[in-house]
């Protein structure tokens, strides 16, 4: 069974890596779909451990067509912005927040919606724990809908978007949610 | 939030000590508002030039102490010219 947020907690950040549940391509392609009768609540997500480098962030950057240096530029950083190292940027949270929801969901499931709060300063080198853990179960007509409280902690446990989302998982041998995705009434 | 730079005294300071120092988030970034921004070390004589972002002076000594380093000198930081640009800090 995989260890808690507080249990990773505990350990040193190299030593956190060995609960890496980020799944490699592989995994994801041949992903085994989570039914909306095998979710529990207070059941925890996968969690996605990862050190985020300056690489990374330099990549987002270029993604996101985000030229601030506060991200990637060390000198600026420090003695223009006075922060404590290049910033791990809001929508790269946002990004990997979707991708693992998605992740969890595939192939036959949708996230529907998230949202969460960009807080702390995280940095290139701190280590974070993606995190997520299941707070409410219902069923709709044709499928099931699941939320989720989520947030992105770092190696000392700072929240770095706290949030939460719903999503959409078929019923045990039931059709796939619906695509394109029209989302239930309740809203 | 102010700059300031210190020189320290570490005899027989290992490389070992002084990673361990910074080797998580909690250690170089030691409060909300307060964190060690670089340290340089020269284990031959055991010595330390240490930068910190703090509100107070006070803060970082702490920090010093903490670690067993020996504040030889202290100063709170006006310019810094790093990579061809002089950063001005606040007063």
């Amino acid at each position: 069974m995989a260890p808690t947020v507080e249990e990773l907690l505990k350990l040193e950040p190299n030593q956190m890596f060995e609960y890496d549940e980020s799944p490699d391509i592989e995994e994801v392609k041949n992903r085994q779909q989570v039914y909306f009768e095998d979710v529990e609540i207070g059941e925890e997500l996968p969690k996605y451990i990862h050190t985020y480098t300056i690489v990374e962030l330099v990549r987002w950057c270029i993604a996101m067509e985000n030229t601030h240096r506060l991200h990637y530029d060390y000198a600026f950083s420090h003695n223009q912005d006075n922060l404590p190292g290049t910033l791990f940027h809001g929508t790269f949270r946002m990004s990997i927040i979707g991708k693992w929801l998605k992740n969890w969901v595939m192939p036959n499931g949708w996230m529907w919606k998230a949202s969460w709060q960009v807080r702390e300063m995280v940095t290139a080198t701190e280590t974070t724990i993606l995190w997520g853990k299941v707070t409410g179960k219902r069923k709709i007509e044709g499928y099931g809908l699941v939320d989720i409280e989520l947030g992105i902690v770092n190696e000392e446990g700072w929240e770095g978007a706290p949030g939460k989302a719903t999503v959409a998982l078929p019923f045990r041998g039931g059709e796939p949610v619906p695509y394109p995705f029209v989302p239930p009434a309740e809203g | 939030m102010p700059r300031f730079i210190a020189v320290a005294e570490k005899p027989g300071l290992s490389e070992a000590e002084f990673r361990n120092a910074v080797d998580r988030t909690g250690k170089w970034r030691f409060a909300k508002r307060g964190w060690i921004v670089k340290a340089y070390c020269a284990l031959d004589k055991g010595k330390l030039v240490v930068e910190c972002e703090a509100p107070q002076q006070s803060d970082f000594e702490d920090w010093l102490e903490k670690n067993g380093w020996l504040t030889e000198d202290i100063h709170r930081v006006s310019y810094i010219h790093e990579g061809g640009l002089v950063w001005p800090m606040p007063s």
